[in-house]
């Protein structure tokens, strides 16, 4: 971002004072090596920070806020991979502003079976919904999910469901982020309103929180990689000197930059079409920073002791949730009638 | 009533109606100069109009032909030009580049003398910096100037000089202390081009002819008075103006791509349905397709970190680190978009000269060409991405 107002200005200082505070890569490393995908009493403070309802609106207990100021809070948290749940918190407050987000109730979005959101199996009869969804976001520490499904007359809609009438299988991923599978069998549902408009709009939230969070990650791997160019010394001379690293440098930078415009963009007017190009170069520009950050640290950068490769694992994860990188250029290519 | 409501009535009520939605970058339009006439009737009205006004440099002083615009009422001027897609009463080398250095480091006698000439359209420009031997090492350029009493007698080679074969005045870097080190023992020198000893030999590229010229210099009598800055102190005045180029250059490679693209209806997108067709709603080569989404993607985003820079000049904060990008960025993005409407047009992108080939399908082989050149003109992209490593990013030398 480079013009924010006073409040933005506010928030933009808040997360850096927490991340910093609160959350250094040691707490990050500490919480990946106790098995841990989620810290409540970190959750604690961002509840009371008022952040799981940053979008909600004020009548429903929530800030009020838009994407931009959520893309703020991402980015802060992604710049040290901070685990919080705040990505479903706004993809759910897109759709179903309940006060319990502000609360800080876990709410997760169900809706994956394959990579296309409008191919769903999952079946809501008499109110009872079936369906198998696959590595949903914050699955594990979810107290409801929202459910996409097809009614009975075929269309998807969006259902709730409490997570103790789903089974929920946890899943270990490389960066610790946490996910889950989760079954219904003929689980108690509730029709929250809205069509796949809706699903549309949920998912998309969570594409531009996504992005800032990836925006976030990429400059801390860009910037960590500078300070290690500047101080190894190969040759008796630090190897940022060289021409050739430079350029593969300066390289990422300009991806960053580009990417960090469309993140704003995206972030101040959501269309369909503004969040594919976020998600499509972020997630490709994260993916090239972490390669080419473990090339450039060289050996120490391939051992697990050095916090470079949580931002590959990270970099990887995040391109191939929510649309990967083609995905969302097949859905710019359909929405510009190509 | 405000400048706004006056420019916009004004304008409304003075800028032909067949400029409208021509051309908004700063050299799309008329380039001035002697042997320059104008290309229609309605370019002249619009040139003679502003003219009247001061308003063909419109931020100069008053005292040099300009209009002392303050800098508020010129971000509106520019903005209300924008809206209509009117091109600048008077564009070129004399207005962006020349003009702003004489004013801040010229002596008072040769703003006097050259200003005034350049606001009113009467000279054009050209620059001769590159030398066969000093490309991205300017600072190895050996054209002599020698001291002859109140003369230099100027002796050498330029080449890459845009224009130079229509140019009435060349800005150039001469050698005047060859004992110095390199960078110390340059001069800022401005030569009128019809001296005796000044000859011009156009260019042929890859893509076929071209405005890059090479001019001759052979014991080329200037006048001492015609160094801007001080004798030695040219390489500072020269650096001064290559920031300004490169802002400009950068910018306007993309936006002239994505203009010229505009101007004959000819997006890549209206491109791609023509040559490859649609099946289903989608284009039938499923890799050119992805490529193309890759592509708007990317200049969507370039666009946008243009607003974002423009934004801050807005606010008058200082350029932030993103618009160092401009020159490499738009440099790619252009060679992308000329090379992949080649390969969508198949067999067709392949034409030179003559039938079957269209007009339109020769002009893509050869803007195709032209763009290998956008990311070694005004500087390599390497020798920018050197100057982004150090200067933004720190790096160690």
């Amino acid at each position: 971002m480079t013009l924010l107002d006073e409040t933005q200005t506010l928030i933009a200082d808040s997360v850096r004072d927490l991340v910093t505070q609160r959350a250094p890569l040691s707490h990050i490393r500490a919480l990946r090596d106790a098995d841990e995908t989620h810290d409540p009493e970190l959750w604690g403070e961002m509840i009371e920070l008022g952040w799981p309802a940053v979008t909600l609106p004020e009548d429903a207990d929530g800030l009020g806020m838009g994407l931009v100021e959520a893309a703020l809070i991402a980015e802060g948290l992604g710049r040290n991979l901070v685990p919080a749940p705040l990505l479903s918190s706004v993809m759910i407050a897109a759709v179903d502003p309940d006060p319990a987000l502000a609360a800080g109730r876990v709410a997760a979005l169900a809706w994956r079976e394959r990579e296309d959101p409008e191919q769903v199996q999952a079946s809501v009869t008499d109110d009872r919904l079936t369906g198998r969804k696959r590595g949903v976001l914050d699955g594990s520490v979810a107290a409801v999910f929202i459910v996409s499904a097809r009614d009975a007359s075929g269309e998807i809609g969006l259902f709730r469901v409490a997570a103790g009438d789903a089974k929920v299988t946890p899943l270990r991923r490389m960066d610790g982020r946490d996910a889950a599978d989760v079954v219904f069998s003929s689980a108690p549902a509730a029709r929250i309103p809205g069509g796949p408009e809706a699903l549309t709009r949920a998912l998309d939230a969570g594409r531009v929180a996504l992005c800032a969070e990836m925006l976030g990650g990429m400059q801390t791997a860009h910037q960590m990689t500078l300070a290690f160019l500047r101080e190894r010394r190969q040759f008796g001379v630090p190897i940022g000197s060289f021409q050739a690293l430079q350029h593969r440098m300066v390289d990422g930078f300009i991806q960053i930059e580009l990417a960090r415009s469309t993140v704003w963009a995206a972030a101040r007017d959501p269309q369909p079409a503004a969040v594919s190009a976020a998600k499509a170069l972020c997630s490709e520009a994260f993916l090239r920073v972490c390669r080419d950050a473990i090339q450039l640290h060289g050996g120490i950068g391939m051992t697990d002791e050095h916090d470079i490769g949580l931002y590959l694992k990270r970099a990887m994860v995040c391109a191939q949730i929510l649309g990967t990188a083609a995905w969302h250029r097949d859905r710019w290519a359909r929405l510009h009638g190509y | 009533m405000d400048f706004r409501a006056e420019l916009s009535a004004w304008l409304d009520d003075n800028a032909p109606r067949s400029l409208w939605d021509t051309g908004t970058t700063p050299f799309q339009g008329y380039w001035g100069g002697a042997g320059e006439p104008f290309e229609t009737d309605d370019q002249r009205l619009w040139f003679e109009r502003c003219l009247a006004r001061g308003w063909t440099a419109p931020t100069w002083p008053r005292q040099y032909g300009g209009g002392g615009m303050p800098t508020e009422d010129y971000r509106i001027f520019s903005e209300e030009l924008a809206r209509r897609g009117l091109p600048r009463p008077l564009v070129g080398f004399g207005l962006a580049m020349i003009g702003p250095i004489l004013l801040s480091e010229a002596s008072d006698a040769l703003k006097e003398f050259h200003l005034p000439r350049i606001a009113r359209g009467e000279i054009r420009w050209c620059q001769g910096y590159s030398e066969p031997g000093a490309g991205s090492d300017l600072a190895s350029l050996q054209a002599r100037a020698e001291r002859d009493g109140d003369h230099y007698v100027v002796s050498g080679q330029k080449i890459w000089t845009s224009h130079a074969d229509t140019a009435d005045w060349i800005f150039c870097l001469v050698r005047t202390d060859p004992d110095a080190p390199e960078r110390s023992g340059i001069t800022f020198l401005l030569i009128d081009m019809s001296s005796p000893g000044v000859t011009t030999r156009p260019i042929q590229l890859i893509s076929g002819s071209s405005p890059f010229c090479e001019v001759f210099l052979e014991d080329v009598r200037v006048p001492v008075d015609q160094v801007v800055g001080r004798e030695n102190d040219g390489w500072r005045v020269a650096k001064a103006l290559l920031q300004h180029e490169r802002g400009m250059v950068g910018e306007s490679v993309a936006a002239g791509g994505a203009r010229a693209a505009e101007l004959t209806g000819y997006t890549l997108r209206a491109h791609a349905l023509e040559t490859i067709g649609l099946r289903d709603g989608r284009l039938t080569d499923p890799l050119l397709r992805d490529e193309l989404a890759r592509f708007e993607m990317t200049e969507s985003a370039f666009r946008q970190t243009i607003r974002r820079a423009n934004e801050r000049v807005r606010v008058g904060a200082p350029p932030g680190p993103e618009s160092s990008i401009f020159k490499v960025a738009g440099a790619d993005l252009n060679q992308h978009r000329w090379e992949l409407a080649v390969r969508m047009a198949g067999l067709d992108g392949l034409g030179w000269e003559g039938a079957p080939y269209s007009e339109r399908d020769r002009a893509l082989t050869r803007q195709w060409l032209r763009s290998r050149g956008n990311s070694i003109e005004g500087g390599t992209n390497e020798i920018q991405r050197n100057i982004i490593a150090r200067r933004v990013l720190g790096m160690p030398r």
